[in-house]
């Protein structure tokens, strides 16, 4: 037998992503969904930051916009329903190294998850967050989830939704330790990729919420949205979401906002007659606990091993 | 100097002998040298076949390095080696501290039985595989990017048959793997089908990447020594190519007897030409059929000017039809009536066929080289033809003339085959061409008034069944996508997927506006979560530009 050269094998030149090297399987998503303008918005920015699709990773949990991972060439974790934070918080405890990216839905995240949500936000791991809420589950076909507004009928609440819906804004603000909160529109993508990656170049868990349609199951929540600019407020700064000119012109209504003050960004996120879209708050200062998980105790291999050695012993009969 | 006698210069003519006397006094040059090919032959090679080699040698390394995997998985299934102490104590890491690996190994091996092993069978043939591939990609670390061959005798045709063997067996052995990496390999059909695969089977990437097979020779020496083989060779359908050298003034057509093999590539051409050389060498190296080349050594655009060395390629590959295989390549002449003879008269080699005679040895039996072409039909005029110089007269032999007549009949015969099956030209209508003239001029004037962005309707042809569309009178607007606003959400895509198409941020444009209706158009738009499609108006030709249609549009172009 000839001997193994190792030059037989692939020489490893650096190499350039194209939109390609990030598109994984065909999106399942209905036509028209919402969730393919985020999918679209992350692979571009992967692209134009060029992320190693190998050093990347998608974390979901359970719902159609859980499925995000599938649709990326990229590492992806596609969890347990709610469970998107803790696998993503224990990825990142480990390893500085990598990309982060958790997907996940209204149904995922405020309701089975919101345990974990509250704790992700106060921990501050360097993650990038993107809540795709459109307001229902539809994996499940039309139930009532926890940012359904009231009276929205549903196969949960046929007479409609009896309670006034969670707002994940003022309830991600309101948690000690928040350090990036923003909110964007799937249906203006220059607004999208400018608000996901502000969001990705803040260290720290930066979360975004993507108000997104469902066009099989509440078409008509976001359609006025859609025609109308007017209802919604768009927050400019210089330490905000910058857009082209071109592009902040389509929204009438236009407002400053320091996202440093965050009474203001309270006051903003309860605001019940536009939806203000753009960056709420950011704090760079926020301390981080990946920082703290990342730093080892200065015990080797074998000293570690000693110790779980030492502590079964304990047990023994 | 004493005058030469009419019986002289007769017999000059005739014989090419006397007139010693006269001897030309012509600015001369040696005829150029033959040239060597094998660079720009190799250049050509590598450019059209040297990435479906390196294709095929890593398609052979992974199938060979899944073989060796496959065939290292099932050594592991093997308890006494899967349940060694040593492998047991690997595969748990640190973890093995805990455990005696010595025991636990006895303990499995006892009660392990070997399931999931290879058949024997199986095994012989993933062997057998690897082996063969492991000296294939051995082999194409070694070889050449061709075999060069003296003479097309029976020697290079084994050689390439034994070569394409060899090939097949490879081959043979790439889908046996493929097949095994798979676990799809059904004894009782795949046996019998790889039984029967020869290189014929082989896809045109497999056979590109065998090394060519060259015969490199001079047109003369070839054809005194290998004619008979050539076309044994060219009716084989071998992938053999085949590089002559010759003179300009070379008169064998040899090219022209291989193209009547009819399925053969052949290339006449020469260096004075180096974009006819080189894109028919690429030619010639692409095709993976007998290939013929007659290249002449040319260093003066008068050779083929003058149609002394026409120049052709025949390239059955083309197409079906003689007018798209076969391409001679005309360039015209400087001036009228330039024949060999008068490229002859430039090179130190032909010296001995000329003699210039001064004034006074003119006379009536002397006719100038156009005329007496002209003249010969089956016989040749009674008279010494000259060309003209200055205020002198060449005298030529005949056997030159014989050349510089074989070559003007030649170059008749091929370009009136070049023309064959050629469409006659439509004859000319001026009406219409000044009718479109306007319509143009139109066009433009409009265009440039409204900023480029709208273009003129051509007229609508008039049908009845049309309706009534009210607002198209005017100008249309093409339909157009802002691109940057696409959610990318399929939504179009869904509607038409040739008229809407996705750019390189995978956001939407319009494709081809024709490929759809307008009606097609503005579904799309309304249904569009980004509000970024504009239909425009319609064509004037499009069936659904309804009033009703149209009024939908009206409000995603505003």
């Amino acid at each position: 037998m000839v001997e193994e050269q190792k030059e037989w094998e692939i020489e490893a030149e650096p190499k350039v992503c194209t939109l390609k090297d990030y598109q994984g399987a065909q999106a399942r998503w209905c036509p028209g969904c919402g969730d393919h303008s985020v999918l679209n918005s992350v692979q571009r920015l992967a692209r134009d930051k060029q992320l190693p699709p190998e050093k990347t990773m998608i974390v979901s949990g359970i719902g159609c916009s859980s499925r995000f991972p599938h649709y990326m060439a990229t590492y992806g974790f596609h969890g347990l329903h709610g469970r998107a934070f803790p696998v993503a918080c224990g990825i990142r405890s480990r390893r500085p190294d990598l990309h982060m990216f958790v997907v996940t839905g209204d149904g995922d995240c405020c309701a089975i998850g919101a345990g974990h949500w509250i704790h992700a936000i106060r921990y501050n791991m360097d993650l990038t967050v993107l809540l795709l809420d459109n307001n229902i589950y539809g994996l499940t076909k039309k139930q009532t989830s926890p940012t359904t507004r009231i009276g929205e009928r549903s196969n949960t609440h046929p007479h409609g939704s009896p309670l006034p819906a969670l707002n994940p804004l003022s309830v991600t603000l309101g948690i000690t330790n928040a350090s990036f909160v923003a909110q964007t529109v799937d249906w203006n993508p220059p607004h999208l990729y400018a608000t996901i990656r502000a969001a990705f170049e803040h260290k720290g868990t930066s979360f975004v919420r993507v108000l997104q349609r469902c066009p099989h199951f509440t078409s008509d929540i976001f359609a006025p949205l859609k025609e109308d600019f007017g209802q919604m407020l768009l927050l400019t700064h210089e330490q905000g979401i910058q857009l082209e000119p071109s592009v902040a012109k389509l929204f009438p209504n236009r407002a400053g906002h320091d996202p440093s003050n965050l009474d203001e960004a309270q006051a903003l996120a309860r605001r019940e007659d536009v939806y203000p879209i753009g960056l709420y708050y950011r704090d760079e200062r926020a301390p981080r606990y990946d920082h703290i998980t990342q730093r080892t105790m200065g015990k080797s291999q074998a000293d570690k091993l000693a110790a779980v050695q030492q502590a079964i012993e304990r047990f023994a009969v | 100097m004493k005058a030469a006698t009419q019986q002289q210069i007769r017999t000059f003519h005739l014989t090419g002998l006397g007139l010693d006397d006269f001897a030309p006094n012509l600015p001369l040059a040696p005829l150029p040298e033959s040239p060597d090919l094998r660079e720009l032959y190799a250049k050509a090679l590598h450019d059209q076949r040297g990435k479906a080699r390196q294709r095929f040698v890593a398609n052979v390394r992974y199938c060979r390095d899944r073989m060796r995997e496959l065939l290292s998985l099932d050594d592991q299934r093997d308890p006494a080696v899967s349940a060694s102490p040593k492998s047991i104590q690997a595969s748990m890491g640190v973890a093995s501290s805990f455990f005696d690996s010595g025991s636990l190994a006895v303990a499995l091996q006892t009660t392990s039985s070997p399931v999931g092993r290879m058949n024997p069978a199986r095994r012989r043939r993933c062997e057998t595989a690897l082996a063969t591939l492991s000296s294939a990609v051995h082999e194409a670390e070694t070889q050449p990017e061709y075999w060069e061959f003296p003479a097309a005798d029976a020697g290079a045709i084994a050689f390439c048959e034994r070569q394409l063997d060899q090939l097949a067996t490879t081959l043979r052995a790439v889908r046996v793997a493929r097949l095994e990496m798979q676990s799809a390999y059904d004894e009782s059909i795949h046996d019998d089908v790889l039984a029967r695969f020869g290189w014929e089977s082989a896809d045109s990437e497999e056979l590109a990447a065998m090394p060519a097979v060259l015969v490199i020779d001079s047109a003369e020496n070839f054809a005194d020594r290998s004619l008979t083989t050539f076309a044994r060779l060219l009716r084989s359908g071998l992938p053999m190519q085949v590089l002559l050298t010759c003179s300009p003034f070379y008169t064998g057509d040899l090219a022209f007897l291989a193209v009547s093999h009819r399925e053969a590539f052949v290339l006449q051409s020469s260096t004075d030409c180096p974009g006819h050389l080189t894109a028919g060498l690429l030619d010639m190296t692409h095709t993976l059929r007998p290939a013929l080349a007659v290249v002449a050594t040319g260093d003066t655009p008068l050779f083929h000017q003058s149609h002394t060395f026409p120049m052709y390629v025949y390239n059955p590959e083309a197409g079906e039809d003689w007018i798209d295989r076969f391409h001679l390549y005309n360039e015209p002449l400087p001036e009228a009536d330039l024949t060999a003879v008068h490229v002859a008269a430039t090179y130190k080699d032909w010296q001995r066929h000329f003699r210039v005679l001064p004034k006074d040895c003119w006379n009536d039996e002397q006719m100038e080289l156009s005329a007496y072409l002209a003249q010969y039909r089956s016989a040749p005029p009674l008279a010494v033809p000259y060309l003209t110089m200055d205020d002198r007269r060449a005298v030529i032999t005949r056997e030159l003339v014989q050349i510089a007549r074989d070559r003007q009949r030649a170059w008749k015969l091929l370009s009136e085959l070049a023309e064959a099956g050629k469409p006659a030209p439509p004859p000319i209508d001026t009406g219409k061409i000044r009718q479109e003239g306007e319509k143009e001029a139109l066009l433009k004037v409009v265009s440039m008034l409204t900023g480029g962005g709208v273009a003129l309707p051509t007229p609508a042809p008039v049908t009845t069944d049309a309706p009534a569309s009210a607002p198209v009178t005017g100008i249309v607007a093409d339909p157009y996508i802002d691109s940057s606003l696409c959610t990318s959400c399929n939504d179009c895509m869904k509607i038409n997927s040739r008229m809407f198409l996705y750019n390189a941020d995978k956001q939407a444009y319009i494709g081809e506006p024709n490929a759809g209706t307008f009606a097609e158009l503005v579904k799309a738009a309304e249904g569009c979560p980004a509000r970024c499609i504009h239909p425009g108006t319609p064509r004037p030709d499009d069936r659904t530009a309804t009033p009703q249609w149209i009024g939908r549009a009206a409000k995603f172009n505003a």
